[in-house]
């Protein structure tokens, strides 16, 4: 351990954040009282949605329900008043009888406070002086004898956690990965039937929170940590494969799919990406975040195409060419940090049956149709752990290693998976922008002066915002290669994308922390009352959660989140750089287009979370 | 020239079946006529299929009277129009049509045992269907029978299933137990008094079905519910479904052939029919397509034809030799080619039998579970608004409590239709003083709509308490998912209760869950069948060139 620090990095930023987080719940807040309210206005009572609830309040400026101790609090004679943050109390205490007397008229939808101006700047100057401090420090210290790309194999930098024996017993275990499947397969049922028979109102059906808040975001926080841990567990999967096979867990004796090749044209990830823009546009455009029947609908939908893929083609051809979940998932587990992969390269070289590739009696040949022998890349793994069951030798390990290792070297970089990565971006940003109470006014506004319906204007606004970042980082790409002989604009486009990764990632995270952090909770009292039909499972159901943070320690998270994915960006930037043009003025030349791209999306991604955030479930 | 038979044939079955449904459709229509009910009606209803309906048969019953009655030119023919709608009555069990009227012999034989008597009327009635079929033996069966339409779609579906490689099992059944059961029920009617065969015959059956559907449909919409359901279809419907689904997975038309009480009794009196379709030896190339396609399972090349043909004329449109055809004749072919008599009949009674007992069971107790009587609590709540529509009308009876508050919410009806106007009573009590509140309150009512939106239809309307209540009265635009919003003044502050609603019949996901499983069926049995057809080719061997 002594030897690879860097390995601790991610685990060390977890342990700040959890750290914060606590700090944040114990941080006293200081109460004020208020003199005398003017005279003429009658104290107007703080709205109480349900009494049983006293930890929780609204703030009566932004409409947002918080916990009373991580509030402000605002004491008047025979009234308090409690607040976000300290931005909303000194709203209101500039103005308390207006806010006294529309108190009870805010409630229903409410924006979430973005972040503030003084943090929003900081964020941006941090930025600034990490992208310029870091590039001029890293450029003059540049050393030629690190150049040379790291093989994956027998690195130094990695902890194999497969050399403890309990945990390789285990993950060779046959039943392991059905059993953990069978149970994220009820969980899906369980939403599902929520999803559509239970209380179609967004805030008394566990489906729509369970999915779009916590799965949606725990999924790519996973992947940070634990890499492709969903395509584990994956309930489409394994509902599809059990029919197929009429068999617990694997390998595939026989089956009663057809087996037949996966279409030669089709051999690419452009179904997947096909497949999540049209997720976030009916995400989005029809809102079905909101809609419990929705949800469950593209839920069984998922199910549906993986039953027809499996029941069709060979393998898991679905899982490698068309999920948009496991495609998304593995462009971003490429800055994960578990990877797996083959132990020695020489008993690889030895081998001549190929079991992880073919399968044997212990296990089904790769599924993704990789083989793990020679994988050097996490994309198109989905850790079904299915070549440590056949491989004779013991040859194949699950490793720590730290973040963005396969960014950082020459991967097999392709034009789908680096489009791919712009649209995860920009998709992400799309998110945000949409939660932002700007966005209905520009749709308003498209849609009033081209006369089409909102929809309509809603998919030109978001093939506008699936269009830019492209265009923006081409035209980057094209100035950055005036410099860059022999490499053309199209190798710096598909070899630079790959550095957007991390952008994405973080502020996908940074985004959604706030919807996690904020609204997780509610899952507590939704568990025991999943369908809405007025149960009490585990008698939470009357209890009221508030948020897990206050307003002030979110934004602190999210600057951190945001500053962190773009230094990892910039540091991958510059690996890429290394790696594409050898001679030093030149890159720094052409590296800096590139760099001016990461500042301007990481800047925007501050941008959007300073904007206030319309929260999903405001009406709870 | 040949008459083509089959299109014939199949246009006077189908006008046979939509004559099920325009009659009571038609009846439906005098009722409002004579009642002038129909225009407020039609207006009312347009654009729903009921309201198509009516315009639909106002437009077909006025084909050929001119507009105008008692000196306005422009008004509506009616009493001609009511003097038209008289001509068409009944249903495939009975009809008087145009003045004539024509009973099944089936009803005028169960009729006349169970009464023991036999009148006049019964008579004329009969007079019609006798005389056909005793000239030309049992058309009914293969010419009017609107069965055979449902059973010849059976038919093709047999033929997808072995193309999908499901293969059905071919029973054979004894085709002389549809003469046992006829006997047996026309002795039990005779015995009793008790005619029980109309419980088991399929046209009548069908024709009451049509008769329930299409009432159900007109008094639902006056109710206010305006959409197609199956309300007012009985287990007879299912009795049909499984007679198809046997159909199908048993034997083709086994129920014709073999159990059908009427063809029993118009094969008896069709015995020495005139109109027979004959051989010519001669001419006949012994291609045996016409044994293949007839639907009574008879072999028209080898065998005398007998009393079980119902002169469809299938075999002879198939015959190539044109060997085949309709004759006048008293006797039946007569004259086997020769060395085809002697082939070996396929009959296995024997292997059959348990299949015969699991579909005697499978029928009977499709027949036990025909019932009509239908509920009449559509929501099983108890009823307690007697000042009103008593005694079916449920209210929405709602408490939540909030604090020490009890709010109870009441609502009549309890499943409001849309357009109405509704009562909301609201009545708050504290659960420790038992004292009752009486200060302003306000209640609002928003329709969720599926994209997560409310849409507001009532309110905020700020109530008065009289008498300890507060009454409300909103009006809901349409079938839906409604919420009331209530907020009361609870001395700590502000309380707000949300209570659910539902108005009319608002969609189900019962409809996509079935489909998606239909469809995954489908799926699977396709990927079935094309393993099987791939295996198939393989294990053919391939023809080596020399």
């Amino acid at each position: 351990m002594r030897k690879h620090p860097i390995l601790l990095l991610p685990w060390l930023l977890l342990f700040l954040a959890l750290a914060w987080l606590g700090w944040d719940h114990g941080r006293a807040r200081t109460g004020e009282s208020l003199p005398e309210a003017s005279p003429g206005v009658p104290p107007a009572a703080p709205v109480a949605v349900r009494p049983e609830a006293d930890a929780a309040a609204r703030d009566v400026v932004c409409g947002m329900e918080i916990r009373k101790s991580l509030s402000y609090r605002v004491s008047l004679p025979g009234q308090d008043y409690f607040f976000c943050s300290e931005d909303c109390r000194a709203e209101f205490k500039n103005q308390p009888e207006k806010w006294m007397s529309a108190g009870s008229r805010r409630q229903g939808a409410h924006a979430m406070r973005g972040l503030p101006i003084r943090i929003y700047q900081w964020g941006v100057v941090l930025v600034m002086v990490i992208s310029f401090g870091t590039f001029e420090w890293v450029s003059w210290k540049r050393r030629p004898a690190a150049f040379a790309p790291a093989p994956s194999q027998g690195h130094p930098r990695r902890i194999d956690l497969t050399a403890w024996r309990p945990l390789r017993r285990s993950l060779q275990w046959p039943y392991l990965r059905p059993i953990a499947q069978a149970i994220a397969a009820g969980l899906f049922l369980v939403v599902v039937a929520a999803g559509l028979f239970g209380n179609q109102s967004p805030a008394m059906n566990i489906a729509p929170l369970l999915t779009w808040t916590i799965w949606w975001v725990g999924l790519v926080f996973l992947v940070l940590f634990l890499g492709k841990a969903w395509c584990f567990v994956c309930p489409w999967d394994a509902i599809a494969t059990w029919m197929e096979r009429l068999r617990f867990c694997s390998p595939r004796r026989s089956g009663l799919g057809l087996q037949m090749k996966w279409p030669r044209s089709l051999r690419n990830i452009w179904p997947a990406v096909g497949l999540f823009v049209l997720l976030t546009w009916v995400e989005l455009g029809a809102g079905i975040t909101l809609i419990p029947r929705a949800t469950a609908y593209l839920g069984l939908m998922m199910l549906g195409l993986a039953i027809a893929c499996v029941f069709l083609f060979e393998r898991k051809a679905f899982c490698r060419y068309a999920c948009l979940v496991g495609r998304v998932s593995g462009l971003y587990s490429l800055f994960s940090s578990l990877e797996l992969r083959a132990r020695d390269a020489n008993t690889c070289a030895s081998c001549r049956t190929s079991p992880c590739f073919r399968g044997n009696d212990r296990g089904d040949g790769c599924p993704t149709f990789e083989l793990p022998r020679t994988m050097t890349l996490n994309t198109y793994c989905i850790l079904c752990t299915e070549c440590l069951k056949t491989c004779p030798h013991d040859n194949l390990s699950i490793r720590l290693r730290p973040w963005g290792e396969d960014l950082a070297h020459e991967g097999k970089p392709r034009t789908d998976e680096a489009f791919l990565s712009i649209i995860l971006l920009a998709m992400t940003g799309l998110h945000g922008l949409t939660m932002t109470p700007r966005w209905p006014e520009w749709n308003e506004a498209l849609s009033a002066t081209w006369g089409v319906s909102p929809r309509v204007s809603f998919s030109l606004l978001m093939a506008l915002i699936l269009a830019a970042p492209m265009l923006l980082f081409a035209a980057l790409a094209g100035v950055s290669s005036l410099w860059s002989a022999p490499h053309g604009m199209r190798t710096l486009f598909i070899h630079y994308a790959y550095a957007l990764l991390p952008i994405a990632l973080f502020y996908h995270l940074a985004h959604n922390a706030g919807h996690f952090l904020l609204e997780g909770p509610k899952a507590a009292a939704l568990a025991s009352d999943p369908f809405g039909w007025g149960w009490n499972l585990f008698s939470t159901a009357r209890s009221h959660f508030g948020p897990l943070v206050s307003l002030e320690g979110l934004w602190i998270i999210q600057v951190g989140l945001v500053v962190t994915g773009h230094l990892y960006s910039l540091w991958i930037t510059e690996k890429t750089t290394r790696r594409l043009i050898p001679d030093r003025r030149a890159a720094v030349f052409s590296q800096l287009p590139m760099l001016a791209a990461m500042v301007a999306f990481s800047v925007f991604s501050l941008w959007l979370l300073k904007q206030p955030m319309e929260m999903r479930l405001s009406a709870m | 020239m040949r008459v083509p038979i089959w299109p014939c044939r199949r246009s006077v079955q189908v006008l046979v079946l939509l004559s099920l449904f325009a009659f009571p459709l038609l009846a439906r229509y005098r009722h409002y006529l004579y009642a002038r009910q129909l225009d407020k009606l039609t207006e009312s209803w347009s654009g729903t299929a009921q309201g198509k309906l009516l315009n639909a048969t106002d437009a077909a019953v006025r084909v050929g009277i001119p507009d105008g009655e008692g000196g306005v030119p422009s008004r509506r023919p009616r009493r001609a129009i009511l003097e038209r709608t008289q001509n068409f009555h009944g249903s495939a069990w009975s009809a008087r049509v145009f003045g004539v009227s024509m009973t099944d012999p089936l009803a005028g034989a169960e009729c006349a045992l169970a009464s023991r008597a036999c009148t006049g009327v019964l008579l004329v009635g009969l007079a019609i269907p006798l005389v056909a079929t005793l000239l030309l033996g049992r058309i009914y069966c293969g010419w009017i029978c609107p069965m055979d339409i449902l059973f010849g779609l059976g038919f093709k579906i047999r033929k997808l299933l072995e193309l999908l490689e499901i293969r059905p099992w071919s029973v054979r059944f004894w085709k002389g137990s549809k003469v046992v059961l006829l006997g047996v029920g026309l002795l039990f009617a005779l015995a009793c008094g008790l005619p029980l065969l109309h419980y088991l015959y399929p046209p009548a059956l069908l024709g009451r079905e049509a008769h329930g559907f299409v009432t159900a449909l007109f008094d639902r919409a006056e109710k206010g519910h305006l959409g197609w359901a199956l309300a007012g279809m009985t287990a007879a419907s299912l009795f049909l479904l499984g007679l198809l689904l046997a159909d199908i997975a048993m034997s083709p038309r086994f129920w014709c052939n073999c159990l059908c009480p009427g063809g029993a009794l118009y094969s008896l009196l069709g015995c020495f029919r005139l109109l027979k379709v004959r051989r010519d030896p001669e001419a006949c190339t012994l291609c045996s397509r016409c044994n293949e396609v007839c639907p009574r399972a008879l072999k028209p090349m080898v065998d005398p034809i007998g009393m079980e043909c119902d002169n469809c004329g299938l075999c002879v449109e198939v015959c190539p030799s044109q060997s085949l055809a309709f004759r006048m004749a008293l006797k039946d072919n007569g004259f086997p080619a020769p060395g085809v008599r002697n082939a070996p009949r396929e009959e296995k009674k024997l292997a059959a039998a348990p299949k015969n007992v699991v579909t005697a069971a499978l029928l009977g107790l499709a027949w036990l579970s025909i019932d009509s009587t239908q509920a009449h609590h559509i929501l099983g709540l108890p009823h307690y608004c007697y000042d009103k529509d008593y005694p079916q009308t449920p209210v929405l009876k709602l408490v939540e409590n909030v604090g020490n508050w009890e709010v109870q919410l009441t609502g009549f009806p309890g499943n409001p239709k849309p357009g109405m106007r509704t009562h909301l009573t609201v009545y708050i009590t504290d659960r420790t003083t038992r004292s009752v509140y009486s200060k302003p309150l306000t209640l609002s009512v928003h329709r969720q709509l599926v994209l997560g939106r409310e849409e507001r239809v009532y309110g905020p309307e700020e109530a008065m308490s009289s008498q300890n209540l507060f009454k409300l009265y909103p009006t809901y635009p349409a079938d839906g998912n409604y919420q009331v919003t209530l907020s009361f003044e609870d001395g700590e502050g502000l309380s707000t209760l949300r209570f659910p609603l539902v108005v009319g019949e608002p969609g189900s996901p019962w409809a996509v869950v079935f489909g998606s499983a239909g469809g995954l069926a489908c799926f699977l049995v396709v990927v079935r069948a094309v393993r099987i057809k791939r295996a198939r080719r393989r294990a053919t061997p391939v023809a080596v060139t020399p």
